[in-house]
């Protein structure tokens, strides 16, 4: 019988490589496009935004407060003096019911 | 034809129907374009926001599981594929708040190992469930649920049923008193013996009572759904 | 006849002794746990069919509800027989066609272990309630990866065969094939990695690629298996060439470009971009023009044996399921036209259809190329023509009565009951259960085709055939008749070619 010329191990061990790419390519196609696809706002997107108005309204309003970087021993000083300076005052009697 | 031009041809006779039927409509689904409230015509604004009760993930596991849709569809089709609309109590309550499926009915459905997976169904042996939760009403309604799934026939007026009985998702046990009687099911049984859900009947319940589709969807709603803005 | 010539076809024949040796075991093993499967899958669909009109059947068994025997009934189909059944055929004919022995039968044999054992630990996920609900795909998840590199490790070495291939010439089967080889980690791939790896897409249209995947694995990898068969067989046992060869092409490459768009119209008027919905039922109407391409090719090729193709149980097999090709095709396409939609969409005409392309089709085409196959590897004759005539007519009787009958006289009778509101539910109701009972007699009988098949290869695979010659003929009195030459194949290619 004629030897068989397409017959080697390198085109063996090629084709064994080449066949599983070829197997798992649209896998990888999948993985790929779903991966490079921009993400778009969507309807989850707008009820997340319902949900947090009112704490986007609050953090709105409070921002300048809520920035300001002010080391905190400033502001233990600030307290005990005042908490210092304050006088021990009677409370007022409780309403009777 | 040389084996080259062979695996070119395969390839991309497979590769633009995947592109096109698969990859792209899969990317586009994946984020829907939300659908506003209009004031002339919803009396009211803002995004519609669709919503769901209930345990509706964890049981739409058990509802895969079952495999319910083998006989059950959730889906009402728009006129144009069947005359679903029309037909009592399946595609809603009362003749006004009757609708088709829309994109946005199936928040948070899974297969059994919990990817997103609508239930829409093979066939209809069984009756469509997109509006089952209607069937149900209250506390009787209920009970009623749970005795259907633990055995469809013993259901007054329901004799004729096909539907399978699910001994699985229920136990008998002794009845030793002091039972919690909202969780025992009124069902015949052996002296001294009761029947509980389990809570796998309890959630499988609790999904289908969550089968009800009535809340306001925006007029302008596109029922060929359509990819969110960038 | 020249020495020369002689000495050619002595040698051939040694070398088609040797392909036949090397295969022997993981072929028979495919084949023999192949159907062993299938008669599990046959009584599991006895029983989930006599649940559907008599719904306390079994009841009592917590896992035989109709849901998950109905499951496990169509994945033990589709993966324990069908697919084994196509890597035996696979790989025999890959390699006869490319004229090397195996040298991979070890590796293949003990992954086809694996295989069974997946299979078997998937069954018993679904019967226990952890099935993933997914129609064709209802194993638990971690099923599909091991299934898929299980796959690559039976599969690739038919790539490579093709690749180191003896003789120039590429036969028409081979095309089918290494199509096919190809085609199933694709549809299967892509399913698997959207609906589970990616897992976060619009539930609705995991349900499409769903349906997408069914009708892939359908078209195209179980279609292509079955017509590469037939085209092996037609030609070899008549001894005459294929009839056309720019038909068969043509056949081939309407298959390869239409059968990727088919599927999603199983998703008709649900919430999914409509024009797939039509491209679908588009596709799947059009894939009539492959089918019917090749049936008349492979009817004109033995169109003038008819006496070989009732006496060779192969071919006669093989005839009667690339008439079943045909049949799936004007089947599907009915299903498929947009006024029928509506009614059969959710009607026992879709199981209908699954069954008569999966065993009327499909599965006829596999008994024909085992009834050829095996006594070649096993180098023993089939025992017995009676049990192969039993075979033959139970199988037929009980899929035509299943899937025409039943199926889609049935489904059009029950989709036009739901599709009626005026009349209440319980009518299109009554309808199914009348029909289901017509089919669990239909399964009946192909349960007696299958125990007579399956005993029959379990014997052969026990090397208790007849020691002979001469081929089974389902003909009296056949001593000394021989069907067809072994010959080379190349030698019976038309002209054209």
């Amino acid at each position: 019988m004629e030897p068989n010329q397409r017959d080697t191990p390198l085109r063996r061990f090629n084709t064994f490589w080449w066949g599983l790419g070829l197997f798992v390519v649209f896998a990888v196609a999948s993985l790929i496009f779903s991966a490079v696809s921009p993400k778009s706002e969507d309807a989850q997107t707008d009820r997340r935004r319902e949900r947090t108005k009112f704490k986007a309204a609050t953090v709105e309003s409070q921002k300048a407060v809520l920035d300001a970087k002010v080391p905190v021993t400033v502001v233990y000083d600030e307290l005990g003096k005042s908490l210092v300076a304050a006088k021990p005052t009677a409370s007022t009697k409780p309403v009777e019911q | 034809m040389t084996v080259k031009h062979f695996f070119y041809g395969l390839i991309i006779s497979f590769a633009v129907p995947w592109l096109l039927v698969v990859a792209i409509p899969f990317e586009s689904m994946r984020s829907l374009e939300s659908v506003e409230f209009s004031e002339d015509k919803d009396e009211r604004t803002g995004p519609y926001i669709p919503s769901r009760g209930g345990r509706m993930s964890n049981g739409s596991l058990i509802y895969a599981a079952e495999n319910c849709a083998s006989c059950h569809s959730q889906v009402i089709r728009p006129t144009y594929a069947g005359n679903d609309l029309f037909r009592e109590g399946w595609a809603g309550a009362s003749k006004d708040s009757r609708r088709e499926s829309n994109a946005f009915d199936y928040p948070g459905e899974m297969n059994g190992a919990g990817n997103a997976f609508a239930h829409i169904g093979e066939s209809r042996n069984g009756p469509d469930l997109s509006n089952v939760g209607y069937r149900y009403e209250g506390e009787q309604g209920y009970q009623d649920l749970l005795v259907r799934l633990y055995n469809p026939r013993l259901l007054e007026g329901n004799y004729k049923s096909i539907c399978q009985p699910n001994p699985a998702l229920f136990k008998t046990e002794d009845d030793k008193g002091q039972a919690n009687h909202r969780d025992t099911l009124d069902v015949p049984t052996k002296e001294g013996k009761k029947v509980v859900p389990r809570d796998t009947a309890l959630t499988l319940a609790n999904y289908i009572l969550s089968l009800r589709r009535d809340d306001q969807v925006p007029d302008s709603m596109n029922y060929n759904p359509r990819k969110g803005k960038k | 006849m020249s020495t020369e010539s002689t000495q050619q076809m002595a040698e051939d024949a040694t070398l088609r002794a040797e392909i036949d040796r090397s295969l022997r075991h993981p072929v028979m093993f495919f084949f023999t746990s192949g159907a062993a499967w299938l008669a599990v899958s046959l009584l599991l669909g006895i029983i989930a069919t006599a649940k559907s009109f008599a719904p306390g059947f079994l009841s009592c068994v917590d896992c035989l509800t109709y849901g998950r025997t109905f499951a496990a009934h169509m994945n033990v189909l589709l993966y324990g027989w069908c697919a084994q059944a196509a890597f035996g055929t696979m790989i025999w004919l890959m390699s006869r066609l490319s004229r090397q022995p195996s040298q991979s039968s070890g590796v293949i044999l003990t992954v086809g272990h694996a295989w069974n054992a997946v299979i078997a630990l998937g069954t018993i996920g679904i019967l226990s309630g952890n099935g993933s609900g997914q129609p064709w795909m209802g194993f638990p998840n971690f099923v599909w990866p091991c299934l898929i590199v299980l796959y690559a490790a039976i599969a690739i070495w038919s790539v490579i065969q093709f690749r180191v291939r003896r003789g120039g010439h590429v036969f028409i089967s081979q095309w089918y094939i290494l199509a096919a080889l190809f085609w199933f980690p694709w549809t299967l791939l892509t399913a698997h990695v959207f609906i589970h790896v990616i897992g976060d897409g619009h539930p609705v249209f995991a349900t499409a690629i769903n349906a997408w995947f069914r009708s892939g694995l359908l078209f195209l990898f179980f279609t292509p298996i079955a017509i590469a068969s037939a085209y092996y067989l037609a030609p070899k046992v008549t001894g005459r060439p294929v009839y056309s060869y720019s038909l068969a092409l043509f056949g081939f490459w309407a298959l390869a470009v239409v059968g990727p768009w088919a599927g999603m119209q199983k998703l008709y008027g649900a919430p999914i971009p409509v024009w797939l919905q039509y491209a679908g039922a588009g596709a799947t109407i059009l894939l009539l023009i492959p089918a019917i391409a090749v049936s008349v090719n492979i009817l004109k090729t033995v169109s003038a044996k008819g006496e070989t193709v009732a006496h060779s149980p192969s071919l006669r097999f093989s005839v009667a399921g690339i008439i079943g090709l045909a049949a799936t095709a004007l089947f599907a396409a009915a299903l498929a036209l947009p006024g029928s939609m509506s009614l059969t969409q959710f009607s026992i005409a879709s199981y209908g259809f699954d069954i008569f392309a999966l065993y009327g089709f499909f599965s006829m085409c596999m008994f024909g190329a085992i009834y050829f196959i095996v006594p070649r590897i096993t180098g023993r004759e089939w025992i017995s023509t009676k049990f192969i005539r039993v075979h033959f007519w139970s199988s037929i009787y009980g899929v035509v009565f299943i899937a025409l009958f039943c199926g889609l006289l049935g489904g059009y009778l029950q989709g036009q009951a739901v599709e009626n509101f005026s009349e209440p539910f319980a009518s299109a109701m009554g309808r199914y259960k009348i029909y289901t009972i017509g089919m669990a007699i239909g399964w009946v009988f192909v349960l007696l085709a299958n125990f007579f098949f399956c005993f029959h290869l379990l014997l052969m695979w026990l090397r208790l055939g007849r020691r002979s010659n001469h081929p089974t003929l389902l003909k009296h009195n056949a001593h000394g008749q021989v069907h067809g030459p072994e010959g080379d194949l190349d030698s019976l290619q038309s002209p054209t070619s």
